[in-house]
């Protein structure tokens, strides 16, 4: 325990240093910049910044672009929010209560409570990355191909009731965006699936083109000529007090924040699949976890603060195999490891030890780059409050301009603006046809994952389907799986009546 | 759970989801092929996707449907000019230049909520292709010509 | 793309008989280059690397752009139908030469491209974790023979899996099982949590493995052991003559480009790669560096077509 303080203190030696903490501050206001900006990843931002780490010590250049990387994470919840579209899966979460929450003048409290989520998640990582780094590294590697599909079966079977409404149609969902997720090139033989000629989608189809189209131009069609607009609040429903939550929102959010992190957590030390499910299954978890269930989807606090606390933890904790095995979970961790082989240091098992002031100084970066962030966001909620009064016949064209450009910077493919267009159009007939769409993009999500490793592990046990049951963590999820199903039976038979909020009926 | 007025939507639903569904199962049985029981092929998950998706939707004729209002012929016009300004833009974005797209995605897109007022959507549409320019070309650097005529 | 304005200027002026002035007065505005990939992989890095210093030479900036997809088929078709005027490069891997033969229907030829330069190769590898029952290339035959083995590359189509897969069919004789992930990260995983049994990638990919120690390099697929693993014997010092297999960065034109500005280009790249501090960064990647005149480059990618197409027809692999 001694080491932790003597390490911290190395640690914080290093990140306080002023250049290290100019590059974190540069970093986290480009990632929080960029994030914002609705369909703009993390990759937009650091190639931006590639040339820098060149001429900077390694250290600095590895605080900076963690920077980018964890600030993106706290941006994308921003035009989620407010405008209902999200540019990534985690914001798509975050759009299915932070919206509702925004129309009804709750826009601030929600931006404010997924500034404090997303500090609670991060730092929560932070501790683990800390504390047990080595030992929870192994663990993701224990992970093979049988132990992410049946954890994407057991994810799957929680979450498919992540919407409210008919179960059918919610599962009817999932399965069509399963199906869209299987768009693109096998991963086995290399045979383009439902691609029509078309090479731009042999990578499968851009998510954020998906998310964008299902979610910002369905909704934005649904308030054009509705007479709705966007909200049906004035401007007093802006003013400074109004933006902060309620003792009420603090108690609703402690315990999702809690087990948000966890869950987050535990899913990031998972190499690539990791972040990408974390905000799905912890939304999916508190809805189920609620004595209120109907609540989820118009606004609960509870819908936002879970999954962008996870979002953050497992951004966080996707550092742990990165550092100490040297395996990037995503193109930015990967770009991290090159930045640091470029300056001669080799990432792996040794690092913690034989550049202890790298890794240390790297973790308390995050700490204070964290609370940047949260200094960075609370004061700007106002600001971006304020979007919700531009009348929405300049705000519609704005959104759309912004849905266009980011669906495009992805990879720089008018060809994918135009699937925008295609789920634009689905959106909207799913709307009027009273079919979910956060099902729908859960599916997407998941489709690969299950697909692949599934027909992975079926390669390696040479073609054995017990290897699933034989293998204890896998068999454990396969258990949890058969648990769950179970309970949403039982939920299925009450149909309508368990949707709404009673009390004393918990699930 | 059995609706107790007929809908036509959600007859719509359910034939849209079995069309898919039927589409996908036959492409990946004919198309891409099954593979064998323990070596799945490429065709076998777009396969039993399609047939749960057929199954889903037939039960979704008898579940409870509680559609929104339907569109109205105001929201009808609003959706085909916004899809207008998408294409408009996808297309011209890399031909004409960033500028001429944000210009004719504006014009296009307030087309859908009349009145069209000339005079602050040419505004709207000038300050966006400013902001634009600024955001995507100078900060970001995106490889993208602010104009592009030939 | 970026330069079309000039690009219509400069098609005119060829139009008037002024060619070889384009190329006395070459370059004159920033040149773009294509990267086939996202930001942050292994053709991007070392294009990034290598633009910054061109940059330097030629005294106009050198902006890289990514258009990933489809295993940089993308990229290819966009810089192929550009104009051939220098100011719209390729960069791009060993996939664009095991593309012509592996993709059925391809919008574009080797012919549609020219060849400027390919300054770095990096050798592929197969490697084992040290817990596994055999180390050396001959033991890893002979246990694939009596046991199953899998294998994980970065995926199908990839050099890796073409690679390893004519070696363990066409030229072992033996039965390997490949497994692909979606990148060489997730491959060095599932070799480093004994998912799989043996991983074949190219050395980039794998060098932190090996100088940690995480990893044991079998074989290397280059005429001389790698410096990063200087240890791990070559295919051929095992047995298999001349079985060499590389993964290369390339930067590309499109056809018809004056051939003055190909050799301004080759040159500048060639003087990038000189520089001490560039080499370095590269080699440091696990690259080895190649210096080539347009002449060399073009035969070495009509060679690496030629024998990639081999491969490829002789796995029978065909996407489409």
């Amino acid at each position: 325990m001694l080491d932790i303080f003597s390490n911290a203190a190395l640690g914080l030696s290093v990140a306080v240093s002023p250049e290290n903490l100019l590059f974190c501050f540069i970093g986290v206001l480009l990632g929080t910049l960029v994030g914002t900006l609705p369909g703009i990843g993390a990759l937009a931002g650091v190639s931006l910044l590639l040339p820098v780490t060149f001429y900077v010590e390694p250290t600095t250049a590895l605080v900076m672009l963690a920077g980018i990387y964890y600030g993106v994470t706290y941006g994308g919840s921003t035009a989620a929010i407010l405008l209902n579209l999200p540019g990534s899966s985690a914001a798509a979460v975050t759009c299915l209560d932070g919206y509702p929450m925004a129309r009804q003048g709750r826009a601030g409290v929600a931006l404010f409570m997924t500034t404090i989520a997303s500090f609670v998640g991060g730092t929560f990582a932070i501790i683990l990355l800390m504390i047990c780094t080595p030992l929870l590294a192994r663990v993701g590697l224990n992970f093979g191909p049988a132990e992410y599909a049946s954890l994407v079966v057991l994810g799957l079977i929680a979450a498919s009731t992540i919407s409210s409404g008919s179960p059918v149609r919610g599962i009817a969902m999932v399965v069509l965006g399963l199906l869209i997720g299987t768009a693109g090139s096998d991963f086995e033989t290399g045979r383009l699936r439902f691609t029509f000629g078309h090479l731009e989608i042999a990578d499968g189809i851009s998510f954020v083109a998906i998310a964008m189209g299902l979610f910002g131009v369905a909704e934005l069609l649904n308030n054009i000529g509705s007479g709705a607009r966007t909200t049906t609040v004035s401007r007093a429903d802006y003013s400074w007090s109004k933006l902060y939550p309620t003792r009420q929102d603090w108690r609703d959010s402690w315990g999702p924040m809690g087990r948000g992190s966890v869950l987050g957590a535990a899913f990031g030390i998972l190499p690539g699949t990791g972040a990408s499910i974390a905000s799905f299954i912890a939304y999916a978890f508190e809805k189920r976890w609620s004595r209120t269930p109907g609540r989820f989807g118009n606004g609960a606090i509870e819908g936002i603060v879970a999954p962008e606390s996870a979002n953050n933890a497992a951004a966080q904790a996707g550092f742990i195999p990165t550092l100490s095995l040297g395996i990037p979970g995503d193109a930015v961790m990967a770009l991290m490891l090159g930045a640091l082989i470029i300056h001669g240091i080799t990432p792996g098992p040794q690092v913690v030890t034989s550049h202890p002031e790298l890794f240390w100084g790297l973790v308390m970066s995050f700490w204070i780059g964290n609370i940047f962030l949260v200094f960075l966001h609370l004061p700007l909620i106002g600001v971006w409050v304020r979007i919700l009064l531009v009348p929405y016949k300049y705000l519609y064209p704005s959104m759309l301009f912004f849905i266009c450009i980011g669906v495009y910077s992805v990879s720089n493919s008018s060809f994918d603006i135009l699937l925008v267009l295609l789920f634009g159009v689905l959106g909207f007939a799913m709307l009027k046809l009273d079919l979910p769409a956060a099902p729908l993009l859960l599916g997407v999500v998941l489709s690969p994952i299950l697909e692949n490793n599934l027909r992975r592990a079926m390669l390696i046990s040479g073609g054995d389907p017990l290897t699933f049951v034989e293998r204890p963590i896998s068999a454990g999820f396969l258990l949890a799986a058969v648990v769950v199903l179970v309970f949403s039976l039982n939920l299925f038979k009450r149909g309508k009546g368990s949707q709404q909020a009673v009390p004393a009926d918990p699930d | 759970m059995i609706t107790r007025h007929f809908e036509p939507r959600q007859l719509i639903a359910s034939a849209a989801l079995c069309a898919t569904g039927g589409a996908a199962a036959y492409l990946g049985m004919y198309r891409y092929g099954l593979g064998e029981l323990f070596h799945l092929g490429a065709g076998a998950f777009p396969f039993l996707l399609g047939l749960l998706l057929v199954a889903l939707g037939l039960l979704n004729l008898i579940s409870a449907f509680d559609p929104p209002p339907a569109p109205t012929r105001h929201q009808w016009f609003g959706a085909l000019a916004v899809f207008a300004s998408i294409a408009v833009f996808a297309l011209s974005l890399e031909t004409l230049g960033l500028v001429p797209a944000v210009i004719l995605l504006t014009l296009t897109s307030r087309l859908a909520e009349p009145p069209f007022e000339p005079v602050g959507t040419l505004t709207l549409a000038a300050g966006l292709s400013v902001l634009a320019y600024i955001v995507f070309v100078f900060g970001l650097r995106m490889p993208l010509e602010a104009f592009n005529w030939p | 793309m970026k330069t079309k304005l000039i690009t219509v200027a400069a098609g005119a002026a060829a139009v008037l008989g002024a060619g070889a002035a384009q190329a006395q007065t070459y370059p004159e505005s920033p040149i773009s280059v294509v990267v086939g990939y996202s930001a942050g992989g292994f053709a991007d890095t070392v294009t990034r690397i290598i633009a910054e210093q061109i940059s330097k030479t030629l005294g106009q900036p050198v902006v890289v752009e990514n258009q990933p997809g489809a295993a940089s088929n993308i990229a290819a078709l966009t810089v192929s139908q550009a104009d051939a005027d220098g100011y719209t490069i390729l960069a791009t891997t060993t996939s664009v030469a095991i593309n012509q033969t592996l993709y059925g229907a391809l919008e574009y030829g080797m012919d549609d491209l020219t060849a400027v330069a390919v300054p770095v190769a990096a050798p592929e590898v197969l490697a084992v974790h040290p817990d596994f029952p055999a180390q050396s290339l001959e033991a890893f035959l002979d246990y694939a023979r009596e046991n199953t083995v899998t294998y994980a590359t970065a995926g199908v189509g990839s050099g890796s899996h073409i690679a390893a897969g004519y070696f363990f069919s066409e030229l072992a004789g033996v039965r390997a099982i490949h497994v692909p992930f979606g990148g060489g990260a997730p491959a060095v995983g599932a070799v480093l949590g004994q998912q799989v049994g043996a991983t074949a990638i190219t050395i980039p990919g794998i060098a932190s493995q090996f100088q940690a120690g995480g990893l044991n390099c079998v074989a290397v697929a280059a005429p001389q052991p790698s410096a990063i693993a200087p240890d791990c014997p070559t295919y051929s010092a095992s047995g298999f003559e001349d079985f060499v297999a590389q993964s290369w960065v390339g930067f590309f034109v499109p056809a018809g480009t004056d051939a003055e500005i190909v050799a301004l280009l080759n040159t500048a790249v060639n003087e990038a790669i000189a520089d001490p501090a560039v080499a370095e960064r590269l080699e440091g990647l696990g690259n080895a560096i190649q210096t080539l005149d347009p002449e060399q480059t073009t035969a070495f990618v009509s060679d690496e077509v030629a024998s990639w197409g081999e491969r490829v027809e002789a796995l029978g692999l065909r996407i489409d």
